[in-house]
């Protein structure tokens, strides 16, 4: 298996070719003369704070204004222009190595007293905003079974980037389990019936065992 | 069917002698769609409404596919708007939440009885509220509404056809604005013809519908940038039109063929669709762009803030954080918010495909 197992370990920081560090930050937080460090983040959208997310660790689906589902994810950094940077956030069938769902976006980290900059608020925009459901693409139910997670953060002035990779479990919540399941199994269909899995196993569906 | 739409102009009639009441006007001519009789395909035309000075008026119309023993394969789409409109959509309903047919009060479309249901109040009523057609598979969209050219007429490739089963429901949303931004000279009316095919077209059109719903562009921070990746399932495609939409801060919309693996932005080389028209944003109808099995496409759109002719008061009163930083985010209002939406057509149809 070449994922990497601990969410500390699994930060690929690198300096871009067309690192410029003459360029000032406007708002750098660490050495920017270092590697840029990354962690993991996720929140829930009805929670306060985003939280770290570990390798194998649950993402929790959410609906957002115009429907669908997406997770929330991001990074908290160091070393790093805090002001200037795109954050891409892409789920990935680990098997078929296919990406099923991608964001980019500009992202905003503030530091924190601890030394590393934190997604600020609002947080929705300061995480990736990956839509994972419905998806035509993936071949088995987006809740409950484990995807690879790509994160990117890059420099907007340079070109300074970093990348994890983590797996990650997405989870319907409780509170719109019924909706979620539906949207989230990879036989729905965009104007289709419903094929939600039936009784207390939302995850099973016709993929029950994939 | 070998058509093109080079020979647009040929498939209607304009003319100032239309009944179209209060459109005449010095510097516009009422387009006109023929009707179709029954064996031809089915239609529908918007009553003419004023669309007043400051309003935007977003209208969802429903009526049914025709009744018949067999699916209806329609190979030809024109589509007609009015000066001043910012989009039509034609979308398949399905899920019923807080918008369809039976809200609406009956009305005359022309071809079809149907019903209306109003937008009332920018951002108020059902027919603004994305949520309410979130699984409703899109149909077509046109955003073509000049004086000169109001008319979209858009012939799908050779062999392909939209399908349509008989009785089926469909809405046709149509928005039209009067403001600063966007204007609406006359009064605001569309319509639709939908074509049989007659040629025996064996595959079917399939769409996308991509959206961007979590955007904010600001004062403090006026260049942004957002990109997704929506794929398609189950074999090779091929993306035979687009567009995209955004508002007037919108600066430059791309679309890309996407190998469905990568996480960087294709190469310039891959961009099948660029538009910087905000308000006449171009619809590519002669696309033949192959997606490999697993792929599909990536989407860009790039905004700069500018200072709203109306002040910042309506932008800072629907931003959820109360920044005061006269944010523009995600909503269906020309004036007061930001859109980043794709919009593809491709075949053969493995699902229609909504990625947000």
């Amino acid at each position: 298996m070449f994922l990497i197992r601990c969410a500390l370990a699994t930060i690929l920081a690198t300096t871009a070719l067309a690192c410029s560090d003459d360029a000032p930050g406007a708002c750098p937080v660490g050495d920017r003369g270092l590697p840029m460090e990354l962690l993991a983040m996720t929140w829930d959208a009805r929670a306060g704070e985003p939280v770290d997310l570990v390798d194998g660790g649950e993402v929790v689906l959410r609906r957002p204004i115009q429907g669908g589902k997406v997770i929330y994810v991001g990074v908290r950094a160091r070393n790093v222009d805090g002001c200037g940077v795109q954050l891409t956030g892409a789920l990935r069938d680990a098997t078929s190595r296919e990406v099923i769902a991608l964001e980019q976006r500009p992202v905003r980290l503030v530091a924190r007293a601890d030394g590393w900059a934190v997604p600020a608020t609002p947080l929705e925009q300061s995480l990736a905003n990956v839509a994972a459901c419905p998806n035509a693409d993936a071949e088995v139910d987006l809740d409950g079974n484990r995807w690879e997670l790509e994160l990117r953060l890059e420099e907007l002035q340079g070109g300074r980037r970093a990348t994890l990779n983590l797996m990650v479990r997405p989870r319907c919540p409780a509170d719109e389990a019924f909706e979620c399941a539906c949207e989230c199994d990879s036989d729905f269909q965009i104007g289709g019936e419903c094929p939600v899995d039936p009784g207390d196993e939302p995850d099973a569906g016709v993929d029950a065992g994939a | 069917m070998s058509r093109r739409a080079g020979v647009a102009a040929s498939l209607f009639v304009t003319s100032a002698l239309a009944a179209c009441g209060d459109n005449l006007g010095p510097g516009f001519e009422p387009w006109v769609l023929e009707p179709l009789a029954a064996s031809d395909g089915f239609w529908v035309r918007t009553p003419e409404f004023e669309v007043a000075a400051g309003a935007e008026i977003q209208d969802c119309y429903f009526f049914q596919v025709p009744a018949g023993a067999t699916d209806l394969m329609v190979d030809r789409l024109t589509m007609a708007l009015n000066p001043g409109s910012h989009h039509m959509n034609v979308f398949r309903v399905n899920t019923v939440r807080n918008l369809g047919p039976t809200d609406g009060a009956p009305v005359d479309l022309g071809g079809v009885q149907g019903r209306f249901v109003a937008g009332g109040a920018p951002g108020t009523g059902e027919c603004w509220k994305a949520g309410n057609w979130s699984d409703w598979p899109l149909v077509a969209n046109s955003q073509q509404s000049t004086p000169g050219q109001p008319i979209l007429d858009w012939n799908l490739p050779d062999d392909v056809a939209t399908r349509f089963a008989p009785g089926q429901w469909l809405m046709l949303q149509v928005h039209f604005v009067n403001a600063t931004t966007q204007e609406t000279p006359f009064r605001g009316r569309g319509g639709v013809n939908f074509h049989l095919s007659k040629d025996g077209d064996r595959q079917e059109l399939g769409t996308l519908f991509a959206t961007q719903q979590s955007i904010r562009i600001c004062r403090s921070n006026p260049l942004q940038t957002y990109s997704g990746s929506c794929s398609m399932a189950n074999g090779a495609h091929t993306i035979a039109a687009a567009n995209g939409h955004f508002h007037s801060r919108g600066k430059r919309f791309s679309m890309y063929a996407w190998d469905g693996q990568s996480t960087e932005r294709p190469a310039d080389a891959a961009r099948f669709y660029q538009s910087a028209r905000w308000a006449e944003p171009d619809m590519a109808t002669d696309l033949n762009v192959a997606v490999p099995d697993g792929g599909g496409i990536w989407w860009t759109c790039e905004f700069e803030w500018r200072e709203p002719v109306e002040g910042c008061a309506a932008v800072d009163a629907r931003d959820p954080l109360q920044a005061g930083d006269c944010c523009f985010t995600f909503g269906p209002t020309v004036e007061s918010s930001e859109h980043c939406n794709a919009f593809a057509y491709y075949y053969p149809k493995s699902e229609d495909v909504n990625c947000f």
